[in-house]
C-alpha cells in the first residue's frame, strides 16, 4: 500500500513536472518578447527591460530560466496580467469560484439523474427500457454544447421568457463577495429579502447547469450501464438470487455498490469533459468564470494569463486523477488483491 | 454442422467479413453507415454541386425564412442569411470544411499515433515509463484548452485550427494503441510467433497488426467526432474558422445576433452538424457491438 502511494507520488511529481516544461516553454513560443510575456508588463523601459530580464535570469541560458520560472511558481507568482495588471493568481482565484459552484451543481444533477438510469438500463439490459435508454443518451451524446445552449436561450429565454439568459445574479441585487460562491454569499449578507435573491440566483442557474449537466449524464450513463451488466453476470450475484433476495435487496445490497466502484477512475475522464464544456458554457451565458476567462484571455492576447491557466487547470486536472485512483484503491479490496498477495 | 455439399463450394467468411456482416444486421447502424457515407459524398462533391457560391450575396433576397414557410422562396432552399447568402450552399460547403477536415485530420492523427504507439507498446523499461509518463501529462490536460493554447501560438484561424486540433487527437491514439498492443503481446500466438525466432518488426507487422486494426477503427471513429466537435466549438469561440466562413461553428455564432429574428440560421447549422455527430457516433457504437459479438 505504502509502496503503491508512493508510486502514485512520484506519478503525480513527474507529471507535474513536464506541465511545468511545457508552461515554460510557452513563454518562448508565444509571439512576441519572452521578457513581456513572462513577466505580463507590456510597456517597459529600457532599464526596466533589463531588470526584469535579469531578475528571471532570461539573458542566460533556457535551463537557469526554467530554474528561476520553477521558484516563481513555487511562490505563486505568475506575472501580472496584461489586461488587468493584476497579479494572475488573484484574478484566477477570484473567477475560480463561480466555475466550482456551477460544475459542482452540474455534476450533483449527473449523478442524481445518471446513476439511477444506468443502473435501470443496465439491470433491464437488452430490453425496451435498456434501448429507450441508451438511445436517448447516444443521441444526447451527439448534440454539440454550444447548441444546445443556444437552443435553450431560444426556448426558454427569447420565446418563453421563463428564466434569465445571462451572467449570475439580476444587476437589481448587490451582494459582497465574501467566499466567492454566490449561494454561501446570500447567506452571509445582510439583504433585507433573502428569500427572493435566491429565487433569482437560482434562475440564473437552471439554463447553464443543465447545459454543462447534458454531456457528462450520458457518459455516466454509458459507464455505469456497462458496469452493471458486467455485474450481473457474475457468479454471486447468481448465489444472491438462489439465496432468495428480493430483486430491491439484490440491487441495493449487491448490484449497485459493485457497479458502482470500476467506475470511480473513470470519473477523471468525466473531469476532463466537464472542463471543456465548461469553457464553452460559460461563454455561452456569459458566466464570469475560468472559462470565460480563458477566453477572454485569448480574445485579448494576454499571454501570461494563457500560460498560468494552462498549468494551474492540467495540475488540477493531474490532482483529481491521482487522488480518484488512490480513492479508488481506499474503497475497493478487489484492487488491494494484488498487493496483499505479492507482500 | 455436417454439410453435404462440397467443401470446397462452402466459404467461410474470414474475420473481418463476419464483422462486417454482424455489423449490417443491425439497422440503425446500418441506416446511420448510409447518412455518414452520404455526408463523406457531399463533402467530397459539394462544391460543385451547391446551387450558389457560399459568399454570394444576394441584397434582394436577406434574411428570406426556408422555402417551406409562406414567406419563403424556392430558390433558396433552406433560406437566407443577414447578408443575403444561401444557407444551402454555405451548409453544403460546411460539410467538406467542418465533416471533410475533420476526417482528413483524423486520417493524420491516427497515422502518427498508431505509429507512436506501437513504438510505446514495443519498448519496454525506462524508455515506456518516460513515454508513458509524458502521454499522461498531456492527456491530462482538457482538450479544448490545449487547443485553444496551440491557437494561441498560431494565431486564429480554420488552418491553424487543423493542427492545433490534430496534435490533441494524437495522444489519445497513441495511448488506444499502446494500450491494444499490450494486450496482444500477453497472448500465446505472439510467444510462438517469437519461438519461431520472429523479430519484434516482424511480429508487429504479421502478428500484431492485423489483430488490432479494427480498435484503430473504432477509435478513428471516436476522433472523427471529437474532432468535429473541437473544430466547430474553436469556430463558435472565434478562434477557429473567422466570422462569414461556412464552417458549421463559424455560422451558428453568426447566427447568435439574430437568433430571435431569424431563428433557422441558428437551427439549421446545428440539426445538420446534430445528424453527422449522431451517425459517426452510432457507427462506432454499432462497430465495437460487432466487434463483441464475433469474439463471442
Amino acid at each position: 500500500m505504502f509502496i503503491y502511494l508512493i508510486r502514485r507520488l512520484n506519478l503525480l511529481i513527474t507529471t507535474l513536472f513536464v506541465i511545468s516544461i511545457i508552461s515554460f516553454s510557452l513563454g518562448h513560443l508565444f509571439p512576441g518578447d519572452p521578457v513581456i510575456n513572462f513577466s505580463g508588463h507590456p510597456s517597459l523601459t529600457y532599464s526596466e527591460y533589463q531588470t526584469i530580464s535579469q531578475q528571471l535570469a532570461l539573458d542566460k541560458s533556457y535551463f537557469e530560466q526554467y530554474l528561476v520560472y520553477l521558484t516563481r511558481i513555487f511562490h505563486g507568482d505568475f506575472g501580472v496580467s496584461f489586461g488587468s495588471q493584476k497579479p494572475i493568481v488573484d484574478d484566477f482565484f477570484r473567477v475560480l469560484p463561480a466555475s466550482i459552484e456551477l460544475s459542482f451543481y452540474a455534476l450533483v444533477v449527473t449523478l442524481v439523474i445518471s446513476l439511477p438510469l444506468g443502473l435501470w438500463a443496465g439491470i433491464k439490459n437488452n430490453t425496451l427500457i435498456d434501448r429507450v435508454i441508451f438511445s436517448i443518451a447516444t443521441v444526447f451524446n451527439s448534440i454539440p454544447i454550444f447548441w444546445v445552449g443556444l437552443l435553450f436561450i431560444l426556448i426558454f429565454t427569447l420565446n418563453t421568457g421563463w428564466l434569465p439568459m445571462s451572467g449570475r445574479l439580476n444587476l437589481l441585487y448587490e451582494v459582497p463577495t465574501i467566499t466567492g460562491f454566490l449561494l454561501l454569499d446570500i447567506g452571509l449578507s445582510e439583504l433585507p429579502n433573502k428569500g427572493y435573491v435566491y429565487l433569482d440566483a437560482l434562475h440564473h442557474l437552471i439554463l447553464p447547469t443543465i447545459t454543462l449537466a447534458v454531456l457528462p449524464v450520458t457518459l455516466v450513463i454509458g459507464m455505469m450501464r456497462s458496469s452493471v451488466i458486467h455485474v450481473m453476470g457474475l457468479p454471486y450475484i447468481k448465489a444472491a438470487q438462489t439465496k432468495g433476495l428480493s430483486s430491491w435487496q439484490l440491487i441495493s445490497r449487491h448490484v449497485f455498490r459493485n457497479a458502482l466502484l470500476p467506475i470511480i477512475p473513470q470519473f477523471g475522464l468525466l473531469f476532463n469533459t466537464l472542463v471543456t464544456s465548461t469553457m464553452i458554457t460559460e461563454v455561452i451565458f456569459s458566466w464570469p468564470g475560468i472559462g470565460h476567462w480563458i477566453i477572454e484571455a485569448i480574445y485579448q492576447r494576454d499571454f501570461p494569463a494563457i500560460q498560468a491557466a494552462l498549468f494551474i487547470v492540467a495540475s488540477m486536472m493531474i490532482s483529481i486523477n491521482v487522488l480518484l485512483e488512490i480513492a479508488h484503491m481506499l474503497v475497493n479490496p478487489l484492487m488491494r488483491k494484488e498487493f496483499n498477495a505479492t507482500k | 454442422m455436417p454439410q453435404s455439399d462440397i467443401y470446397n463450394e462452402i466459404e467461410y467468411p474470414g474475420p473481418y467479413k463476419q464483422a462486417w456482416l454482424k455489423f449490417k444486421q443491425n439497422h440503425v447502424s446500418w441506416v446511420c453507415f448510409c447518412i455518414v457515407v452520404f455526408f463523406i459524398f457531399v463533402a467530397l462533391i459539394g462544391p460543385f454541386i451547391s446551387p450558389y457560391s457560399p459568399y454570394y450575396q444576394d441584397t434582394n433576397y436577406v434574411l428570406l425564412p426556408p422555402s417551406w414557410q409562406t414567406a419563403g422562396n424556392v430558390h433558396f432552399l433552406l433560406g437566407t442569411d443577414d447578408l443575403g447568402r444561401d444557407v444551402f450552399s454555405r451548409l453544403i460547403h460546411g460539410t467538406s470544411l467542418t465533416f471533410g477536415i475533420s476526417l482528413l485530420v483524423a486520417f493524420g492523427a491516427m497515422i502518427i499515433g498508431v505509429s507512436l504507439g506501437a513504438l510505446a507498446g514495443m519498448s519496454k523499461g525506462v524508455r515506456s515509463s518516460i513515454f508513458n509518463h509524458l502521454l499522461d501529462a498531456i492527456l491530462s490536460i482538457p482538450s479544448l484548452l490545449l487547443a485553444v493554447v496551440i491557437v494561441a501560438i498560431l494565431g486564429p484561424g480554420l488552418d491553424n485550427t487543423v493542427w492545433a486540433v490534430m496534435l490533441v487527437l494524437i495522444p489519445q491514439f497513441v495511448h488506444r494503441t499502446q494500450i491494444v498492443i499490450r494486450d496482444e503481446l500477453k497472448k500465446e500466438y505472439i510467444i510462438a510467433a517469437r519461438l519461431d525466432g520472429a523479430s519484434e518488426f516482424h511480429i508487429l507487422k504479421n502478428s500484431i497488426f492485423p489483430n488490432i486494426i479494427e480498435s484503430i477503427i473504432l477509435q478513428y471513429s471516436l476522433a472523427v467526432s471529437a474532432a468535429m466537435l473541437d473544430i466547430a466549438a474553436l469556430g463558435f469561440l472565434g478562434l477557429g474558422a473567422q466570422h462569414g466562413s461556412p464552417e458549421w461553428g463559424a455560422m451558428l455564432a453568426d447566427s447568435i445576433d439574430l437568433i430571435y429574428r431569424a431563428s433557422w440560421l441558428a437551427i439549421l447549422p446545428g440539426i445538420t452538424m446534430f445528424l453527422c455527430l449522431l451517425s459517426v457516433n452510432t457507427v462506432g457504437h454499432g462497430l465495437r457491438n460487432a466487434l463483441k459479438q464475433r469474439s463471442e
